[in-house]
């Protein structure tokens, strides 16, 4: 399991997003969530940091507060950016692969 | 680890700060987390100045709350200059204090106000070099970026961190040490203001009786020592004192807020002004001190000074009854700014030494010469001159002569354009209070219920500005609709009520009627609408300069200015007095021709 300093200067946002567009997820859940999918374990001041920016660009909503929590979830324009990120990383890791593979390390 | 949340801006624990606190009751912490969070501070300042440097609205005018929490900064750090460099310093404190009284009334921009402020930290930096200016810079951001807070738990809690970073930065010595219960005090009254419960109980009185005990100790441990019956005891006594104040600002930070707010402020403000300015003064009008005892006679002047503005904030509020008065209030800083200044020149001119009486006397070989205020009155003409009151005296009309002007020019500057100056806090979170009763409605009932709209209006972030007309806050807070409801506050409040009652259900509904609680944690658009925004981001800007220029000073990158302590060393080696702890003044007649 990663848990390192490094944490706080990869990209947040993108695992924030893609936690949120499974569904409505509050500050702990997420963090939760991200562990279990990427194995990068946030700390609360990263995690609300990319909260904070990503509510800033309209990327994500807050819903109703329960009890002290809050979830989030995210807007269609959170959605189209997770999508267009996503299809960027794809086509790295697929010009990634192929070059690998080009230099006899598949 | 919760309170590295009060390192984040006012702005983002209001929107964040509950729902972090209910993340970090779950997640198992460890020390990454403290550092994560930390980091995680520094950033969100960071984002306030992206933010402002994308706003594209133009600067707001500076609050005068801001301006006069910058006066008090300046006017709590001048002692220190005084003490670590020159007894010149003493004439330029009323004028930083007239140039910011005049920007407090005169609404400036905050490049206005910015200005000014790169004049005081010029003026620091040539009486105190770096120490000097990063003190300035320390003062300002402790005051200005507080103040923008309903609760003034961040202003004080910001103070202490002042006050206890300044005396380490500065001073850094042990015997400067009791102003650091000062702080402590302060800090504890801030987390009173913000943690008041609503009813009274035996309990707070229990504390407010504990107070009085400690209290009455730390006086008696101050007075044993300045008579010299107790070694070491007014030291003690300095540190006894402060605590004393502080838990009896928690016991009566039980008490509820009265009708349109404020006296309460008033009072505890007033018990704090009483603690320091009456031990200070009570300390230095006796000259019992040792004579190079310095730093207590320093620490007591700036106590004095904390003191005063303190009292002038606390005599303000209850005497101007209401947001649109600021006259009294002006007059008595002015009052209080000449005392502290009269009190500063005194110190000044006996001879270096802070915190003297009037009444002293200096002997050298065995001829004493009055010095002080005496010494002004009755020495020669080359001491009056060294000595000139005329200096101060003169800052202190231009002080009076700018208020005057200033409110002069408040009270007739409102124009109805001046409406549209701010634009409406629409994030405000709106419940209607209960109708008036009765068909027709009772005529004192709904007085009752508009007393009781501006009961819940006031003394919250969104209470009136102090320099608002009527009209002026309530379009800041309602927005345009809000003319019913200024018509019929107008009513009520000056007694035109023919038909106010059938349209009091309806303006009613504008007022604001959540709980503080509510208010605090509801929602508010980041960044955004933040009525004093651009000031406040700058002041963390400001701070986060200011934490790595003593970090810097701290680790030795910066090398200590020559003069800072230099002073001090003076008394210490006896440079500046004779072996005997006299004066040594020199001769200005010419020495016999050689030869």
């Amino acid at each position: 399991m990663r848990h390192d300093a490094l944490s706080r200067f990869s990209d947040v946002s993108f695992l924030v997003l893609s936690s949120l567009a499974e569904g409505p997820k509050h500050g702990y859940a997420m963090i939760q969530d991200i562990e279990q999918f990427s194995g990068t374990r946030l700390e609360p001041g990263t995690l609300y940091g990319a909260i904070s920016r990503l509510e800033r660009q309209g990327w994500i909503e807050a819903l109703p507060a329960e009890d002290r929590r809050r979830p989030y979830c995210v807007t269609p324009d959170g959605l189209a950016a997770l999508q267009a990120y996503v299809r960027t990383l794809e086509q790295v890791v697929s010009v990634g692969r192929r070059r690998l593979v080009d230099a006899g390390n598949p | 680890m919760r309170w590295i949340l009060g390192l984040y801006p006012q702005a983002w624990r209001a929107r964040y700060g509950d729902e972090m606190e209910a993340l970090l009751d779950e997640y198992p912490a460890s020390w990454l987390t403290g550092a994560d969070l930390m980091l995680g501070a520094l950033a969100a300042h960071g984002d306030q100045v992206r933010g402002l440097l994308r706003q594209q609205h133009g600067i707001p005018p500076v609050t005068r709350e801001q301006c006069l929490s910058i006066g008090l900064g300046v006017g709590w750090l001048m002692p220190w200059l005084i003490v670590l460099h020159d007894e010149r310093a003493i004439l330029v404190l009323p004028l930083i204090g007239a140039a910011f009284f005049e920007l407090a009334f005169s609404k400036p921009s905050a490049r206005e106000f910015l200005a000014a402020l790169a004049g005081a930290i010029g003026l620091g930096w040539m009486l105190g070099h770096i120490a000097g200016a990063v003190a300035c810079a320390i003062a300002a951001w402790a005051g200005w970026a507080s103040w923008d807070s309903a609760p003034r738990t961040g202003l004080y809690v910001r103070l202490t961190i002042a006050f206890v970073m300044l005396t380490i930065l500065v001073l850094g010595r042990p015997q400067w040490w009791p102003v650091l219960p000062t702080a402590i005090g302060i800090g504890v009254l801030g987390v009173a203001e913000g943690q008041r419960p609503a009813s009274i109980g035996p309990r707070h009185w229990w504390g407010l009786g504990v107070a009085v005990v400690i209290s009455a100790a730390g006086l008696s441990l101050l007075v044993y020592g300045v008579l010299k019956l107790l070694d070491g005891g007014f030291p003690l006594g300095w540190l006894v004192l402060p605590l004393g104040t502080g838990v009896g600002t928690l016991a009566l930070g039980s008490r509820r807020r009265p009708p349109l707010g404020g006296v309460r402020h008033g009072y505890r403000g007033g018990l704090v002004a009483l603690a320091l300015v009456g031990a200070g003064i009570a300390a230095l009008a006796l000259p019992l001190l040792p004579e190079d005892h310095l730093p207590v006679r320093a620490g007591l002047l700036a106590a004095v000074g904390v003191g005063a503005g303190l009292g002038a904030l606390a005599l303000g509020r209850p005497l101007s009854k209401g947001p649109n008065r600021p006259g009294r209030r002006w007059a008595g800083l002015a009052i209080m700014a000449a005392a502290l200044g009269l009190v500063m020149y005194t110190a000044a001119a006996r001879g270096t030494t802070p915190g003297s009486s009037f009444i002293t006397r200096r002997c050298v070989d065995g001829h004493c010469v009055p010095t002080g205020f005496l010494g002004w009155l009755s020495g020669s003409r080359a001491m009056r001159s060294r000595q000139s009151l005329m200096l101060p005296l003169a800052a202190g009309a231009v002080l009076l002569g700018a208020g005057a002007w200033s409110r002069r020019r408040l009270l007739s500057a409102w124009e109805p354009k001046d409406v549209a100056a701010y634009p409406p806090e629409t994030h405000l979170e709106r419940r209607p209070l209960a109708p008036p009763s009765g068909d027709p409605p009772d005529l004192h009932h709904t007085r009752l219920v508009m007393y009781e709209g501006l009961r819940r209006a006031a003394g919250r972030a969104h209470a009136a500005h102090p320099h608002e007309t009527v009209r002026e806050w309530f379009h800041r807070v309602y927005g345009p609709q809000a003319l019913s409801a200024v018509v019929l506050y107008e009513e009520v409040r000056y007694g035109d009520i023919k038909d106010s009652a059938e349209r009091a259900a309806a303006a009613l509904r504008l007022w604001p009627a959540a709980p503080r609680r509510q208010l605090r944690s509801r929602p508010r658009p980041w960044m955004v609408r933040e009525s004093r925004g651009p000031a406040t981001r700058l002041a963390h800007l400001f701070a986060v300069l200011t934490v790595a220029a003593m970090s810097a000073g701290m680790m030795g990158i910066v090398p200590p200015h020559e003069g800072t302590g230099a002073f001090i060393r003076s008394y210490e080696t006896g440079s500046r007095f004779g072996p005997s702890g006299h004066a040594v003044m020199r001769s200005e007649s010419p020495g016999p021709p050689s030869g």
